[in-house]
């Protein structure tokens, strides 16, 4: 196999971090003003956790590439930043990840939110290139008319809603 | 005191609106977007509204749009590699030619002022001269620029001479002029951090051009003065947007528009600069000092080479900050800003499928 896969990467517990559900009791959904939810660093953890590693049956929680504490939420400028990990620094897969988190928090998130996508700094040799990449909305734009491309995308993020978990 | 009032917001695009162009006459407004459609706007009974639908004949997101200077076509570009012309009679549409030969998508399409050349760029990274025939029904490419590192985002010409510049992905601005029937760059500007993603001459004298980028910021550059005529320095930098900036239009007016990421639009008076405070743009101490410092390290290889590399040797540059804010323009990204040809009116496209047209009233000039 080609350098650049991480043939056997390692796996953590998918269940370290408690989803959203289980910190909220049913009348504690915290409501503002316009009756707009407010949206917070768990809950775009919730929207990415279960997104499928495109080179492996694992998820982005399970290989430790999404992590809650590097997901950053202001919910009052609706902005969202997301620092994501490659599982190896060579990781050829790097840019499709990212733009797998892009695509799932564009579909996901209100549309008043800004969103940046980033790899954590000094986990990828291509760092600089991979973030100028995912962050122009041209790039992005243009990315998600390639069919075929959007299908690989479509795979990693089918089924990775909070609620498709609950009915498994 | 400045005024700003929103005289029209237009609905139709089904996707992010990207560009929007006023008619060379002011009587008609083109938009497109990711919805692969451009729609005509025109006045009816006192109110803007869509009068004609230019649809399949981009495949995918129409990037650009840009009129001839005499408004007899309208051009547009697009992810799908193409370059199509439409004859405009009245508001008349007609498919008149496709421009193939772009690698991948055509992210930028300009007239020049004589209307005889077109130029187009791509994220092939090359900038294509086209050449239109006396009908200009017909079009032959006439050169293929290659000189950036990267997609090149955006091209725009000069207001009345055939001089091009092109804005890109490597950061760069080129200046590209003709010489013997062949297309040369006569310089590479430097300055902006990331991606340039429009550029625009002064209207009137083009002695200066402006440009922005997703740094944030805007630069302002003017035509170096004892130096050949194509070498352009940096004059200021126009701080206030918070994200990409996507947009940026001079109007004959004086007034600089741009809209940004951030989803605003910002009215800039590029005039005022020299009234702002700060470093003026060349101070001839701060380069002397900077050569002594060279020449004291010149014995430690690794001390010299920091020196050497070291580009904020040239002094800052002073800050303008806009004249006016129109804050939440559009509920999300404003990808395009362009005055209209002769109304203090702006058209802008954003992220929120909608065009918006909005009138200006300038504040007074200060009594002098």
């Amino acid at each position: 196999m080609a350098e650049g896969y991480n043939l056997n990467p390692i796996v953590h517990s998918a269940q370290q971090v408690p989803s959203r559900k289980d910190t909220l009791d049913d009348d504690d959904e915290e409501l503002e003003g316009e009756g707009r939810e407010t949206i917070d660093a768990l809950e775009v953890y919730d929207m990415l956790r279960h997104i499928n590693d495109p080179e492996h049956p694992l998820t982005l929680e399970q290989l430790n590439v999404i992590q809650l504490e590097l997901i950053k939420v202001d919910d009052d400028r609706a902005t969202a930043d997301v620092h994501f990990t490659p599982t190896i620094p060579h990781c050829s897969m790097a840019t499709l990840i990212g733009l797998s988190i892009r695509v799932k928090l564009l579909r996901s998130l209100p549309s008043r939110f800004k969103v940046t996508v980033n790899i954590t700094p000094g986990t990828h040799a291509s760092e600089h290139a991979v973030n100028k990449q995912l962050n122009d909305k041209e790039r992005v734009a243009a990315a998600l008319e390639n069919a075929p491309l959007l299908n690989v995308l479509n795979k990693c993020i089918q089924n990775t809603d909070p609620s498709d978990q609950e009915k498994e | 005191k400045a005024q700003v009032q929103v005289v029209a917001e237009l609905e139709g695009h089904k996707d992010r609106v990207w560009c929007v162009s006023w008619a060379p006459s002011g009587k008609m407004l083109a938009s497109c977007g990711g919805d692969t459609e451009i729609r005509i706007w025109a006045k009816q009974g006192g109110k803007f509204v869509c009068v004609r639908v230019l649809e399949g004949a981009h495949r995918r997101t129409v990037r650009r749009l840009a009129w001839s200077p005499d408004g007899k076509f309208l051009a547009s570009c697009g992810f799908d590699g193409q370059v199509v012309i439409w004859a405009v009679n009245g508001t008349e549409f007609e498919f008149r030619a496709s421009l193939e030969g772009h690698e991948n998508e055509v992210k930028g399409v300009r007239w020049s002022s004589s209307g005889r050349l077109l130029a187009t760029c791509s994220r092939d990274k090359t900038v294509w001269i086209w050449e239109a025939d006396a009908e200009g029904g017909e079009f032959e490419c006439a050169s293929v620029l290659n000189g950036h590192k990267q997609d090149v985002k955006t091209v725009r010409w000069h207001p009345f001479q055939d001089m091009l510049l092109s804005g890109s992905y490597d950061d760069t601005i080129k200046v590209w002029q003709e010489e013997d029937d062949d297309w040369y760059c006569t310089d590479t500007l430097v300055g902006h951090t990331s991606t340039v993603w429009e550029i625009c001459f002064e209207p009137t004298e083009a002695k200066s051009f402006v440009s922005c980028s997703d740094d944030h910021t805007c630069r302002l550059w003017r035509q170096k003065t004892g130096a050949s005529q194509e070498k352009w320095e940096g004059e200021g930098v126009l701080v206030g947007h918070t994200r990409t900036v996507y947009s940026i239009d001079w109007g004959r007016h004086g007034y600089i528009a741009t809209g940004a990421g951030d989803d605003s639009i910002m009215i800039w008076q590029p005039s005022s600069l020299n009234d702002c405070p700060g470093p003026p743009a060349t101070t001839a101490g701060v380069t002397v000092a900077a050569t002594g410092t060279a020449e004291q390290m010149a014995t430690n290889d690794e001390e010299e080479e920091a020196v050497v590399d070291r580009p904020a040797l040239s002094p800052p540059l002073p800050k303008l900050a806009p004249l006016i804010v129109i804050a939440d323009a559009h509920q999300g990204d404003v990808n395009s800003v362009d005055w209209h040809p002769s109304l203090p009116l702006l058209a802008s496209g954003g992220d929120d499928c909608k065009v918006r047209i909005f009138q200006i009233q300038f504040p007074p000039p200060p009594p002098p």
